[in-house]
């Protein structure tokens, strides 16, 4: 079906559409979410959260981003402000998190696969490092495959500007990695 | 630079190298119009120095991209069940606007009390405790850590925690402080301690050489040989309240206490009230028992005929499954024996496993098993089942509750054979067995136990103490549909029954059992043979004070390293050990600050260890301390205790500017199945480039899927790192005035490494021509490599296909230097040495001299992850304990390598307008391995292109003179205009 024709049945008010939208897009919208809050329960939780403020801001909605580059954005300032409120929660934090909401020796044993090499735990330790307003854009380049338009388009920053941050991350994390062989 | 098109230039090759680099970057981007992308490759194809940065981004690139998918992909599970089904999803979202609501009002209202909490905490709830004067001089026996007699505690504690908790904390710890005078608390962050090697297990090993007091979980935590037993300062300490604690949260004696309790979490049942209702069942309440749960269960799985469309019960997890914490009438673990042969275990994980298989009340998920096991490693499936209308029951803590009142309700984990019995999550804090401040320690972690929980992200963790939860009404600020739930628990926990040890046996004697139907007994039995013992505490750590509160005289000094921080900070405990003088911190550099160069980041400390290429650069040059002087003085090392081939680079002028560190050597790998197959027996270190040629031939065979290659280099870097120095070459000829490039020098070294590829074959025709996109190449190599068809290879291009693909390779492999050239060396231009650094100007350079001398001769201060490096210091790299550490067949290639003579650079002596010349050199070589010229012709025509250039600087006088010889560059050969900017 046709995005458009999607969302005009859910600003329609069509019941079954709102399950058909977000059918369509909760992958999406997970994974984004995943990669900027690197915890799957609350990337489930962030994700519910997004399609909430989705469907309550959809009549707002003029097609003036696609469909998608929408969403990420709502899902950007939402996972943002999630982290924010929580301040930085820490690696204890989310052992405590893991502790209390489910298993926590499959969460190590995930971040173990993940990081099993040296290179890999060192990458991963470099993109850690840098801040949110590099990080981001390197998140959203390297892992969600956008363009830098559509980047831009997501956070609300020029094109030029996201260039810039990636070109700056890059230099980072090319420091950070100068002892690693990649 | 998008859109660019119509700004591109329109004579495509000639660009600078700034520029070329600025496009390299925007490429990354996908923002080069195709004149700009054309232009690019055109100074690519002629620059060897921008490729090489172009390969650099795309490693980078590459790297980056592999590292984020390798941590995400697996975090979800596909399927039906891997997401919560779009229809739940959209009657939450649905009523999204109220709970939203509900929690937020909550949230605030918990805020505001914890802040009233918080400023009021250390009045009300603190009295100053002079443990010291009653302890009496007594050292606690499990204790490392002498005990000043008769004294007030005083001295320095770290206490670690949490990045989000480190104000709230740094408050806390500043209240402490003004109540016992003589304590001073540091506050710092656990995650800067425990996550700078995410992948590693023993964060507790690494929180307690770092801290005195950190976060701790009670029985979820492994590291327990890292804890002091608090026992006797329990005991001993007049005015501690054992009851005070929520029953169960502190271990029975004579159990050790490695931890005292702040909070806890407590395993509840969530239940749909609808589905009760409907199936007229009352909903069940705190205390209700096994037998009530069964006949809910039973009564409230739906199954059609598509299968179970809601399920009686969803376990959270198996490992610390509360439901058999339950059936057990103790302790799964006592005394330090699992007890997992005895009857009421069998009789519990057969009840629970009959929810699964018998009563299928149930559903058994991928999830639950042991990651490793799991088909699609990482799923939380079970959490997607947690909803009204796919369960009727579900077990989680009551910390995650999120519910509004109207749908579901909380009850307790029902009751077992002997009771209430529900293993809580208990969080508290634990004193490192390195401390030195033990009483001071344990004052601390007494006044956090009495504070209310600081982790704030979850409010309605429960307080560990009776009267933390009433002066802070936390049973009134509970959910009215938790609070009953949530208080029964708590007032009726017992000690947690299955510790993580424990826990890992059960749930393998559940997979056994409900995987592969092995009776529950046998299942267990199984375990129980396959359990280890608790680690023993025989490594002795040291919490090294920091340096601010550096005492006693000691001398304080803060090293700077990238790689291996989280192992030199436990040698640094070991170091402190012997040298009760010195305190060592040690750090990565500091990349968060800005305006600061790489090496000024490291320049930031008192020593550090760096490339020996940072001498290069002047300031640091500058910076460093000679160390001849020290070494002098020091009597215990000579230049000659180190290798050459890492010492030479540091002597500049006849001073030493760094003590060599490591350095990683250039190995070949081979397989050896190919040795063993042909009856060949395998290289040896010394052996010539005519060995391996004739090995390469003899492995080198077949046509097309059966053809096999002798040796296979994906990356194209043998020529330019090794070739020139196998063979001594020495490119200048200075014989005649102004010198000239001996091209003909090289020919044999061109010639014998382009009829690799054109004449016999041994390994293939580069895929990709270009030079810096080498991923077809790699990706060819890997497919031969993985199957079986390459005999011999460089070990940088295996590291890279295990890296990338994260598998290892499933082969016996041997290691093997380089084989040596004419020259009688194996070159190794290209491997650069680290070397330990001192500042000139830090007050503490004689304990930085005996901590990185201690360093270098250190076996254990070196990464041998995959290609290893080799200690500088000889007799470390012969060592036995080296030699065990990285695998005595990769310690004796690397020695070997390390022993080569080295010759000279082959561009030795060459003034600086004839480095043309290499490019030249380089086009003749691909050329005749690329098979459009021969090496003669190759040569030549270098030859000539260098005697015009010549001659040009000659007439021009632009010997000293760049900006002159640039213009001959450009005349005779326009390629490389861009190569030699302006």
């Amino acid at each position: 079906m046709e995005t458009a024709q999607l969302l005009y049945r859910v600003q329609a008010g069509e019941p079954e559409a709102i399950e058909d939208f977000i059918w369509a897009f909760q992958n999406r919208v997970f994974r984004l979410a995943l990669s900027i809050l690197d915890e799957p329960q609350e990337a489930e939780e962030a994700a519910q959260d997004v399609f909430i403020a989705a469907l309550a801001g959809l009549p707002g909605y003029r097609g003036q981003a696609a469909v998608h580059t929408w969403l990420y954005a709502i899902t950007v300032n939402i996972c943002l402000n999630r982290k924010r409120r929580w301040a930085r929660v820490g690696r204890l934090l989310g052992r405590l998190r893991e502790a209390l909401r489910g298993d926590p020796q499959a969460a190590a044993g995930l971040e173990q696969a993940a990081l099993r090499h040296e290179t890999s735990a060192a990458v991963w330790t470099a993109i850690q490092s840098l801040g949110e307003r590099h990080r981001l854009p390197v998140i959203l380049r390297y892992y969600h495959d956008l363009s830098v338009a559509e980047i831009a388009a997501v956070l609300k920053l020029r094109e030029g500007t996201v260039h810039s941050r990636l070109n700056t991350a890059r230099r980072r994390l090319k420091g950070m990695l100068a002892d690693v062989e990649l | 630079m998008s859109n660019s098109e119509s700004r591109a230039p329109r004579a495509a090759p000639d660009i600078s190298h700034d520029k070329a680099r600025r496009w390299l970057l925007a490429r990354a981007d996908n923002l080069l119009g195709s004149r700009e992308r054309e232009a690019l490759r055109a100074h690519l194809a002629g620059c060897p120095a921008c490729r090489a940065y172009a390969a650099e981004l795309d490693g980078l690139h590459a790297a980056v991209v592999r590292t984020l998918h390798q941590r995400w992909d697996s975090a979800r599970t596909a399927g039906p069940r891997g997401w919560p089904d779009a229809e739940a999803l959209a009657g939450r979202v649905r009523k999204g606007a109220v709970m939203r609501q509900t929690r937020s009002a909550l949230g605030y209202a918990v805020a505001l009390l914890l802040a009233v909490v918080v400023l009021a905490g250390g009045v009300l709830l603190w009295d100053r405790l002079d443990l010291a004067a009653r302890l009496g001089g007594l050292t606690p026996a499990e204790s490392p850590m002498p005990t000043p007699a008769g004294q007030p505690a005083s001295g320095s504690v770290i206490l670690a925690v949490s990045d989000a908790d480190l104000r709230r904390y740094q408050a806390l710890a500043e209240q402490f402080e003004q109540d016992n005078a003589g304590i001073t608390i540091r506050v710092v962050s656990t995650d800067e301690i425990a996550a700078n090697n995410p992948g590693e297990s023993d964060s507790v090993r690494r929180l307690a050489t770092a801290a005195d007091v950190f976060p701790h979980f009670a029985t979820l935590d492994s590291g327990e040989q890292y804890l002091l037993d608090l026992r006797p300062f329990i005991e001993l300490d007049a005015r501690f309240d054992p009851g005070d604690f929520m029953p169960g949260l502190l271990p029975a004696a004579p159990e050790p206490v490695l931890s005292l309790p702040t909070a806890a979490g407590y395993q509840v049942v969530y239940f749909d009230r609808a589905a009760f209702d409907a199936a007229g069942l009352p909903h069940p309440q705190p205390g209700w028992d096994m037998h009530e749960f069964l006949r809910a269960a039973q009564a409230l799985t739906v199954r059609d005929a598509t299968g179970t469309v809601r399920w009686g019960f969803v376990h959270n997890q198996l490992r610390y499954s509360p439901l058999l914490a339950a059936m057990l009438n103790r302790p799964l673990f006592e005394a330090g024996r699992l007890r997992l042969t005895d009857p009421d275990v069998a009789a519990g994980v057969q009840w629970v496993s009959d929810l699964f298989t018998v009563h299928q009340v149930s559903p058994w998920l991928e999830a639950y098993k042991p990651f490793d096991q799991q088909s699609q490693p990482g799923g939380q499936a079970q959490f997607a089942l947690m909803n009204p209308g796919t369960a009727a029951m579900w077990q989680r803590t009551h910390p995650v509750y999120s519910f509004g009142a109207e749908g579901v309700g909380v009850t307790t984990i029902p009751r077992g054979p002997g009771g209430y019995a529900a293993d809580p999550i208990v969080y508290g804090f634990a004193v490192s067995r390195g401390t030195q401040n033990a009483e001071a320690a344990y004052q601390l972690l007494r006044f956090l136990s009495h504070q209310p929980p600081q982790e704030t992200v979850f409010p309605l963790l429960a307080p560990a103490r009776r009267s933390v939860a009433a002066a802070t009404g936390y049973w009134d600020s509970l959910p009215p549909a938790l609070a009953p739930a949530v208080r029964y628990a708590a007032e009726n926990s017992v000690s947690p029954r299955i510790n993580r040890l424990a826990g890992e046996r059960v749930l393998e004697a559940f997979v056994a059992h409900i995987e592969a139907g092995v009776p529950v007994a046998a299942a267990l039995a199984q375990s129980a043979g396959a359990a280890t013992p608790l680690p023993a505490a025989t490594e002795v750590i040291v919490v090294p004070t920091a340096p601010a509160e550096a005492q006693g005289g000691a001398a304080a000094i803060t090293f700077r390293t990238q790689l291996l921080v989280d192992e030199l900070r436990v040698l640094a405990a070991e170091f402190q050990r012997q040298n009760p003088g010195i305190r060592v911190q040690v750090e990565r550099p500091d990349t968060m600050a800005t305006g600061l160069t790489e090496l000024q980041r490291f320049m930031q400390a008192d020593c550090f260890v760096a490339h020996a290429s940072s001498l290069e650069d002047d300031a640091l040059r500058a910076a460093v301390l000679p160390l001849g002087p020290l070494l002098e003085l020091d009597g215990s090392l000579r230049l000659e205790d180190f290798y050459a081939i890492q010492l030479e680079p540091l002597l500049e002028g006849g001073q030493l500017y760094g003590l060599p560190a490591y350095m990683r050597a250039e190995l070949m790998k081979y397989n050896r199945q190919f040795f063993a197959e042909a009856g060949l027996p395998e290289p040896s270190p010394d052996w010539t480039l005519d060995d391996f040629l004739a090995i390469a031939r003899h492995f080198s065979h077949g046509e097309g899927d059966e053809q096999s290659y002798g040796y296979v280099e994906p990356l194209d870097v043998v020529f330019q790192r090794t070739g020139l120095q196998a063979f001594g070459v020495r490119v200048v000829d200075d014989n005649v005035e102004p010198p000239t490039y001996d091209f003909q020098a090289a020919a044999e070294a061109v010639a014998w490494y382009a009829d690799l590829v054109r004449l016999y074959r041994v390994q293939p025709l580069p895929l990709s021509t270009s030079g810096f996109d080498r991923s077809a190449d790699v990706a060819r190599f890997e497919a031969l490599l993985r199957g079986g068809r390459v005999a011999m290879w460089p070990a940088e291009a295996s590291d890279i296909v295990i890296s990338m693909r994260n598998a290892p390779l499933v082969m016996d492999i041997g290691s093997v230097p380089f084989p040596i050239g004419p020259s009688g060396s194996r070159g190794a231009a290209m491997r650069l040495p680290f070397a330990y650094f001192i500042l000139a100007d830090s007050p503490n350079r004689e304990a930085c001299w005996q901590w990185i001398t201690f360093l270098a001769q250190h076996p254990r201060a070196v990464p041998v992850t995959l290609n290893p490096s080799l200690p500088a210091h000889i007799a470390t790299a012969e060592s036995e304990a080296f030699i065990a550490y990285a695998g005595a067949d990769v310690a004796a290639a690397a020695q070997a390598f390390m022993r080569s003579p080295r010759v000279p650079d082959p561009n030795a002596g060459q003034p600086r307008w004839m480095s043309p010349g290499s490019f030249w050199l380089l086009r003749a070589y691909q050329q005749a391995a690329g098979g459009q010229a021969s090496v003669a012709q190759g040569l030549a025509e270098a030859e000539a292109v260098f005697e015009r250039y010549r001659q040009c600087v000659i007439e021009r006088r632009a010997f000293d003179d760049y900006a002159e010889y640039r213009l001959c560059v450009v005349e005779v050969d326009p390629s490389l205009a861009s190569t030699y900017p302006p």
